[in-house]
């Protein structure tokens, strides 16, 4: 078992190789606490995980794409980029240009040619309005967006009216 | 099945494994699933927890207002994620009723907001009776709902996935576009968000070595392959899942028919692996499979993995009519059984993984046997 040069440790973590001035090769054993005395090299292991460096490579790249944003769920495009997923149906337009590629590469396609949604129906049921509206007023309120909250509750009201009036 | 009630959970076999088709020796089971988004909400990972709430309780709504809810749909049972126990989270996995991402992705998809926030908020899955049909609220999607069949069998699924799709959308108002059709949360569902699969046995290929070679072939043309009962790429017993990856630029029938064309193909090469080995390497072949059977009519303690494995050996020998004392939804059965949420409930107890082994052992020893006595208690409802 070789020994740390310095304490004479049976403990050796880095070797160190020098070259003096007469060209003598000099080696130098080091447990891990005297080669962090002596502040040789990085012998605490990295802690950058391989998935760390790429999404940092991704980040200084992408760095562009924090700036663009969905106009509607402030998603940011980076932010899609680093998790896969889309914050909104409003996303597909804020993005539209950036996904478009993206999208062609997954479907080799852009264009849907499946079921499509009935048009016909006109009648959307007022009951499932109104929740969904008071769903929004409320997250409107938690997030103190008051002046969003207001208008929400003034078509709540509405749809109210219109519904009594019939 | 009743999850409401812990203690009364069913001991029967959800119908999607029942099945005397032959063509199901090789395909276990075919699936359908559409992703769908209410308009006007924002998708699940960047919902506030109101809102996922509020998601929720519509989807309840339409199925109180029941008016356009396929008749298959009832009676429907309703579990919310704040309610039930891990054990009988997993359970359901299991028993492909809900994905695993569902209860281990909770803490990716969840924002946090505070700490005491529920993780669990606006989650919930509907089951009807057979167990053949689910629909999982606030996933990765607002609503992904999809048809088991048994067997390999699309026309149905797909019947019954449209139906439900369809009595949906005159209640609830689905995020789309002209040029993207459905909106789903990523933008590989986006389109039909129809993925469609077939859970199929192939220990032929496998046994002779082909299948590498018919696997990275399938994965070249643009459809996905995963080993099934295992993680990853990691198989047990010989089972395997093909999906489509492409939802946009092509109908639900042709992706459907897409799916059917790689499984036939399939089909036809396993098929021809298991006659070369009848006339090649029968012995070999015999040895193998009575040994897995004399194991799993034995053994005293036996893990899941192992029995998983030797279930599907034996299954090969049942298609192939070298074992005749038990059949190939027996099998079905057990592999599903044996699994350790599934097991747990069965007997209806908490058990360690060394009680479960016995346990395990001792169930696949009173039922492996088609003939035994104790096969009342697997009567199909």
């Amino acid at each position: 078992m070789k020994k740390c040069s310095i304490c004479q440790k049976p403990e050796v973590a880095v070797v160190i190789s020098t070259i003096d001035k007469d060209g003598t090769v000099v080696e130098l054993s080091l447990c891990k606490e005297c080669a962090e005395k002596k502040g040789v090299g990085e012998i605490k292991k990295t802690k950058l995980s391989a998935q760390e460096i790429l999404n940092e490579l991704q980040e200084k790249i992408s760095e562009q794409d924090n700036n663009i944003l969905c106009t509607n769920c402030g998603l940011s495009f980076a932010d899609f980029r680093r998790r896969g997923r889309l914050g909104c149906e409003q996303c597909y337009q804020s993005f539209a240009l950036k996904l478009e590629p993206i999208i062609k590469r997954i479907h080799n396609a852009t264009q849907h040619t499946g079921k499509i949604i009935t048009q016909g129906r006109k009648k959307i049921s007022e009951k499932f309005e109104i929740r969904k509206l008071r769903t929004t007023l409320d997250s409107a309120i938690q997030k103190e967006d008051f002046e969003r909250a207001a208008r929400i509750r003034d078509q709540i009201k509405k749809i109210r009216q219109t519904n009594k009036s019939k | 099945m009743k999850l409401s009630d812990f203690s009364t959970f069913d001991q029967t076999t959800p119908s999607w494994l029942i099945t005397n088709d032959t063509t199901s020796q090789i395909v276990l089971s075919s699936r359908v699933r559409y992703a769908r988004n209410l308009a006007g909400f924002p998708f699940p990972n960047k919902a506030t927890n109101s809102e996922l709430a509020g998601i929720l309780d519509i989807i309840n709504m339409a199925f109180k207002d029941g008016e356009r809810i396929p008749e298959f749909l009832n009676p429907i049972e309703y579990i919310a994620f704040d309610k039930i126990s891990p054990l009988q989270a997993e359970f359901l996995v299991e028993r492909h009723l809900i994905s695993p991402d569902f209860i281990h992705g909770l803490k990716l998809n969840a924002k946090p907001q505070s700490p005491n926030s529920n993780l669990n908020t606006g989650r919930a899955v509907f089951i009807n009776e057979d167990e053949n049909v689910s629909l999982m609220v606030n996933e990765e999607d607002h609503l992904r709902f999809q048809v088991l069949s048994a067997g390999y069998d699309f026309t149905n699924g797909l019947k019954m996935l449209n139906a439900l799709d369809d009595g949906l959308e005159l209640i609830l108002r689905y995020a789309n576009s002209p040029q993207y059709g459905f909106l789903t949360s990523c933008p590989s569902n986006v389109g039909t968000g129809l993925r469609a699969s077939v859970l199929i046995h192939l220990p032929g290929l496998v046994l002779t070595k082909e299948i590498e070679k018919v696997l990275r072939a399938i994965w070249q043309i643009g459809y996905n392959v995963r080993g099934f009962f295992g993680e990853g790429t990691e198989t047990r017993g010989h089972f395997f899942q093909i999906s489509n990856t492409v939802t946009l630029g092509q109908s639900e029938t042709e992706i459907v028919e897409g799916i059917e064309k790689i499984t036939n193909q399939l089909i036809g090469y396993e098929e021809k692996a298991r006659d070369y080995m009848l006339k090649n390497t029968r012995k070999e072949l015999e040895d193998k499979i009575y040994r897995a059977y004399a194991i799993l009519s034995s053994a005293r303690l036996i893990a899941s993995q192992e029995a998983l494995n030797l279930l599907a050996t034996v299954r090969l020998g049942v298609a192939m009519n070298i074992i005749t004392k038990t059949s190939i939804q027996r099998i079905n059965q057990l592999m599903l059984l044996i699994r350790p949420a599934n097991l747990q409930v069965f007997y209806n107890q908490e058990m360690s993984a060394l009680e479960r082994d016995e346990k395990r052992a001792s169930l696949i020893h009173s039922l492996l046997n088609e003939n035994s006595i104790s096969n009342q208690i697997l009567s199909p409802k």
